[in-house]
């Protein structure tokens, strides 16, 4: 038994010392690391801004940054011919150049007209810093109640416009 | 006398007797020749060559981004300087060359592409064989192609990686091969995050090369 067991042990350390005859081969390694760092898609409403051409001083409107990226405007006691305007800045916060990419505007009534001038699809916003152009482009929304039978008086209607804004890379022409 | 005494004097006369002859023997002429052996073993060494390294898309001077298609097709430039490549060389044991590449791609973005290129020297005594390349812990014998990287570990891969093919190449002293790597940004990477990736390239003594398994 005991000599059994000095055999195996023999023949053990003979593979070890083979292995590591194998492993003492000599070997040098280069090493790259790589690191990416990303940047990053950010775009927020600036310097909003609602007026009217009524002199009246009847309708009432205000406008709310809720967040940076959404602007809630209400206008009360609204009337028909009057023209409310909303203008405020796109201003490109991140680090990557934008491309307005759609402007989309749902749920407005068919009573009710808007214009939009200043931003419009394709319009590049360069990032802070940038020598190249702006990192803010400037829109006006004009709103306005149509002369008809169909304004309802008393009435409240809310609509959407979003504006959405590309990697300068990932612009697809409309 | 006493015989007992006697019988001691002659044993302790026959071992010294003995003993003389012995005295003999080791006193006997000799002249030994010896050879003296030094080993002075080479050195297997290689380094990143300073200077060698270039990059598609640096950040000085301010140069116009690329871009490609996936699977590393349709490489084009694009019309603005936003991302960009920088590198730093770095001599971790401390031997005189430069053993590491730290390659940093700043403010990158999706379908982003750039290039880097850079030589090796042997500056070691032994030739040495190009084994394999380590990716992120994967060994490759062989090109591996376009690999897709999931840096992030979210599942879906960052970026995609081509390693060019200098597999078995051997360098002996002074001898150099240029080395170079893609690397695109894929769709899935993350916004303002800071993605790190690893790449070993292991050289072996010429004569202890062996085929991919």
């Amino acid at each position: 038994m005991k000599t059994k067991m000095t055999a195996i042990f023999a023949i053990l350390m003979g593979l070890l010392m083979l292995v590591g005859v194998s492993y003492a081969m000599w070997e040098k390694t280069i090493t790259i690391t790589g690191t990416v760092n990303t940047g990053k898609v950010d775009v927020q409403f600036c310097k909003v801004q609602v007026s009217s051409d009524e002199k009246k001083y009847v309708s009432s409107w205000g406008a709310v940054v809720t967040d940076p990226e959404h602007i809630t405007v209400t206008i009360d006691n609204a009337y028909p011919c009057i023209w409310y305007t909303i203008d405020a800045d796109i201003n490109n916060v991140g680090t990557i150049p934008v491309i307005i990419q759609s402007i989309t505007v749902t749920s407005l009534p068919s009573y009710a007209e808007y214009y939009l001038t200043g931003a419009k699809v394709g319009d590049e916003i360069e990032q802070p810093g940038s020598a190249i152009g702006p990192d803010t482009v400037h829109f006006d929304i004009e709103i306005h109640l149509l002369n008809s039978p169909m304004t309802p008086m008393d009435a409240s209607f809310t609509f959407t416009v979003t504006i959405q804004c590309v990697q300068y890379n990932e612009f697809i022409h409309p | 006398m006493n015989p007992k005494i006697g019988k001691i004097i002659a044993l302790f006369t026959a071992l010294m007797i003995a003993l003389l002859f012995t005295g003999v023997g080791y006193a006997m002429w000799q002249k030994t020749v010896t050879i003296t052996t030094t080993v002075n073993t080479g050195e297997l060494d290689w380094e990143i060559e300073s200077g060698s390294v270039t990059i598609k898309d640096p950040k000085d001077p301010p140069t116009i981004d690329s871009t490609c298609d996936v699977g590393m097709t349709n490489i084009r430039l694009l019309d603005k300087n936003v991302g960009y490549g920088t590198y730093k060389l770095k001599d971790n044991d401390g031997d005189g060359d430069y053993d590491e590449l730290e390659i940093t791609l700043g403010n990158v973005y999706p379908c982003y592409y750039n290039h880097i290129d850079f030589w090796l020297h042997n500056d070691g005594s032994i030739p040495l064989i190009i084994e394999k390349v380590i990716i992120e812990g994967q060994e490759y014998w062989s090109t591996p192609g376009v690999l897709n990287l999931d840096l992030s570990g979210d599942g879906n891969p960052d970026i995609e990686l081509r390693w060019g093919d200098s597999f078995g190449t051997q360098l002996h002293y002074c001898e150099s091969v240029d080395i170079s790597f893609d690397v695109h940004v894929l769709q899935a990477a993350p916004q303002g995050k800071t993605l790190t990736f690893t790449i070993s390239i292991v050289a072996v003594q010429y004569n202890e090369y062996h085929l991919p398994p």
